[in-house]
């Protein structure tokens, strides 16, 4: 009786003890946790680190874990309790007790008798308060409020970790796109191991390009410039059905980055229309939206302006500004988008090349009728690109049909901005095939330009003019199409 | 045994210590830890400076005690055979025979006066009736009467014509207790005691067969694995070859205490639990017992007596270093 009675009491200590113990391990060792999460926080302040707040939790919930693992290893035993009950004053005689259990002996049983008549009056919630400590929990939630407010806090690098995580993501996705496309290819059996192989080095290059991708307008520029090369070596091969195959795959590539830039155009348009009656959330995702939506497009101007209204912390004429040329683009790929469409239907463009090409040459129609069209940047890029197959052109082509695209109704006397970057760091395909059967691929066109001087309008379009003509005549293409090249280069002054 | 017997013998030391008390002005402790040695059956050395009332002390707890009691002065030219006894020629129906005449040391309490003062020949007959409880001259042992102790006094200031007792018979002694000068309301109290004619009769309450029957009662008390983990942990910090001694072991002492330094300690808290009433040893009995069951126990090195630290503070040190909970 005496033995149950002694036994049953320390174990009430034990998990009175144990408990305290538990709590005080994890909060000591939340706090730690706390400390290092926002020292990941602070540190995402200055030093780009997309997955900080992961991290943080991570940190967080380890400490959690770990402090009630350690609380439960530092639970006393049964002993240590029945000796931390002696220690309020009990002279041992617990402890005592409690280690005479089963015996019988008349010295054993009065000690026992002894411990009895002491418990019986004791509390055990009395003789072990739960004892919180101010001082724990004020730094605790100091901590926690220290980690909150630093993790809400916003800085150029959590800003920059954003940007590039989603474009890595992005990267991700046209990577397995790049690679799906690889196998699908790879398993025709059809195709001639040449082709497969000169296939697989192009998807091999544009994964090397992805690789190396930091912001969204250099994913843009490498998801054009692949599918310039599905285009080019869809027209380039002597397999039909790779060509096919080929062409199948740039027009879903095509299809989907139209559906990408509508979406993002929707959700810059919708975000602006919130943020011009909302508060600074619904301005931050403006600038984020629009922003994304500039750089996918390479607007450049749309961007600075977007970058002024948060640089004047949402001011009304920024916003004024930014939503106009917004919109202007918005009608602008519009615009371009339903002449895209009737250009396909349209029986006699589609006898050309390819349905790709033709769409391209429709949208450059357009942007020619319009002038200024700040989408016609890509409309022309594109054009230039695939259309003239004409060997360096294709990779120059870019850039200068990007800033006629944008300046369309610039006199002869402008000048033409050569786009920031160094020329020549892209490998362009020329469209030309040499002695082993291999692409020809070129930097370049003006190797000795330098990125951000400025060249003569007039001497670019002159150029560009005769350099089209020549490559026009030497081809093959319908009478009707070459009068149609001929009429846009000539509108370009 | 019942509570209510283990209860009368309690109260019944507690009496004795009183009526000590009565004869003695003061040196409540040293009263106590003598009380704690005769309980423990162990033997006292009694330390202090002459006149603070050793022998008195002795004395008294004889007469409270009803024991026989005897008193050897140990001096220079003492012989063990003063001590011990020896046999004598005497004549026994017209025959001449040897015949044990037993010494002051067949007695139930000795009090060896000034220890110190006899040769080591001297005191080391002491030894056997120490530790063995026994005599032997010649081929002959004989045993000393039960219940027996030795409660030895010395001189600590006065280092001429003596000899310090070697390590191995302080050993023997359970408990070496010091005998501090009397404060000052004490001291009026002794002069008003002894220069005076009046004079304190003491009575008897307790013999020798109860002295037996407690000392078993307390060999049987029950000793928690903490508290003598803790007793253990004790003498092992002691030793300064140990690696986890405490520093101050390490500096100050060239011999840490023996076995016997913790069977001491145990004893003797087993005693003062009983004399407190309680059924189980306590910490704080162990600290308590740890400084007279310990200090001669303890080899000081050289560096400890030229820094001015004895073994009391020694002790303390390690006991502050040892937790218990």
């Amino acid at each position: 009786m005496a033995d149950q009675i002694i036994w049953k009491f320390v174990h009430k200590v034990r998990r009175r003890i144990g408990g305290q113990v538990v709590r005080r391990t994890l909060c000591d060792v939340a706090c730690i946790g706390l400390v290092l999460a926002c020292g990941i926080s602070f540190f995402s302040l200055f030093v780009p680190f997309y997955y900080a707040v992961y991290v943080e939790s991570i940190v967080l919930g380890s400490a959690v874990f770990v402090g009630i693992g350690l609380g439960i290893h530092r639970v006393p035993t049964l002993e240590q309790a029945a000796l931390r009950a002696d220690d309020k004053g009990y002279q041992e005689k617990i402890t005592t007790a409690f280690g005479l259990r089963g015996k019988e002996d008349p010295f054993s049983m009065l000690q026992k008798q002894d411990a009895v008549a002491v418990i019986a009056d004791l509390s055990v919630a009395k003789l072990f308060p739960i004892k919180i400590s101010v001082q724990r929990v004020l730094v605790l939630l100091l901590l926690a409020v220290l980690l909150a407010g630093g993790n809400l806090l916003d800085s150029p690098s959590r800003q920059y970790a954003r940007e590039h995580h989603a474009v890595q993501v992005e990267v991700k996705k046209e990577t397995a796109k790049v690679e799906k496309v690889e196998r699908q290819l790879t398993n025709k059996e059809s195709v001639s191991e040449t082709e497969i192989a000169k296939v697989q080095n192009q998807l091999e290059q544009t994964k090397k390009e992805l690789a190396k991708v930091e912001s969204a307008k250099e994913l843009q520029q490498v998801k054009e410039r692949y599918l310039k090369k599905m285009q080019q070596t869809a027209e380039q091969t002597t397999d039909t059905k790779l060509r096919k195959a080929l062409q199948k795959q740039a027009k879903q590539i095509e299809r989907e980055q139209e559906e990408q830039k509508k979406k993002l155009a929707r959700d810059a348009k919708q975000a602006m229309e919130q943020a011009k009656d909302g508060k600074g959330k619904e301005q931050k995702l403006a600038y984020d939206k629009v922003k994304e939506y500039a750089q996918t497009n390479g607007l450049e101007e749309l961007e600075t302006q977007i970058e002024e209204y948060k640089q004047s912390d949402y001011s009304e004429a920024d916003y004024v500004k930014a939503n106009a040329t917004l919109t202007r683009s918005l009608q602008n790929t519009d615009r371009a988008s339903r002449l895209t469409q009737k250009n396909a239907k349209s029986p006699d463009k589609r006898e050309s090349n390819s349905g790709t090409r033709m769409q391209k040459d429709s949208n450059s129609e357009s942007r020619t009728g319009n002038g200024n069209s700040a989408n016609g940047n890509s409309q022309g890029r594109s054009n230039n690109g695939t259309g003239s197959n004409g060997g360096n052109q294709s990779g120059s082509g870019w850039n200068r049909g990007s800033d006629m695209g944008q300046e369309g109704n610039r006199k002869t006397t402008d000048t033409v901005t050569i786009p920031e970057g160094t020329l020549g760091e892209d490998d362009n395909l020329t469209g030309k095939v040499d002695d082993s059967g291999q692409m020809q691929k070129s930097k370049t066109d003006q190797a000795n330009a330098v990125a951000g001087n400025k060249v003569d309008y007039s001497k670019v379009s002159a150029e560009y003019k005769q350099k089209a003509y020549k490559q026009v005549d030497g081809a093959s293409y319908p009478a009707k199409l070459k009068k149609q090249i001929r009429n846009y280069f000539d509108g370009l002054n | 045994m019942d509570a209510v017997e283990i209860q009368d013998m309690i109260e019944r030391v507690r009496a004795c210590e009183e009526e000590i008390g009565r004869g003695i002005i003061g040196q409540r402790e040293v009263i106590r830890q003598v009380l704690l040695a005769i309980l423990a059956d162990g033997n006292v050395l009694l330390e202090g400076v002459p006149g603070l009332g050793k022998t008195e002390l002795v004395k008294a707890i004889s007469n409270v005690l009803a024991m026989q009691f005897s008193r050897i002065q140990f001096t220079p030219d003492l012989m063990p055979s003063d001590v011990t006894g020896t046999n004598l020629i005497i004549k026994e129906e017209g025959n001449n025979v040897f015949r044990f005449e037993p010494g002051p040391v067949f007695s139930n309490i000795v009090l060896a006066d000034e220890i110190n003062r006899a040769t080591p020949k001297t005191q080391s007959a002491l030894l056997e009736a120490m530790q063995e409880k026994t005599v032997t001259v010649g081929k002959t042992t004989y045993e000393l009467p039960i219940p027996f102790m030795v409660l030895a006094t010395q001189n600590p200031i006065e280092n001429e014509g003596t000899y310090p007792l070697p390590e191995a018979q302080l050993d023997r002694f359970l408990l070496k207790v010091l005998v501090e000068f009397p404060k000052k309301e004490e001291l009026k109290a002794i002069l008003d005691l002894t220069v005076t004619n009046h004079r304190i009769q003491l009575q008897s309450r307790l013999n020798g067969e109860e002295i037996v029957n407690i000392r078993r009662i307390i060999r049987d008390m029950p000793v928690a694995d903490a508290v003598m983990d803790y007793a253990l942990s004790i003498v092992m910090a002691t030793h300064p070859e140990t690696e986890d001694a405490p520093e101050i072991t390490k500096k100050y002492i060239a011999n840490g205490a023996s076995p016997r330094g913790a069977q001491a300690m145990v004893k003797t808290a087993k005693a003062r639990a009983f004399l407190e009433g309680r059924y189980n040893v306590s910490f704080e009995d162990i600290r308590f017992v740890a400084y007279p069951a310990l200090r001669h126990r303890l080899a000081l090195n050289f560096e400890a007596i030229s820094d001015g630290v004895h073994a009391d503070m020694v002790i303390r040190d390690i006991i502050g270093t040892i937790q218990t909970v």
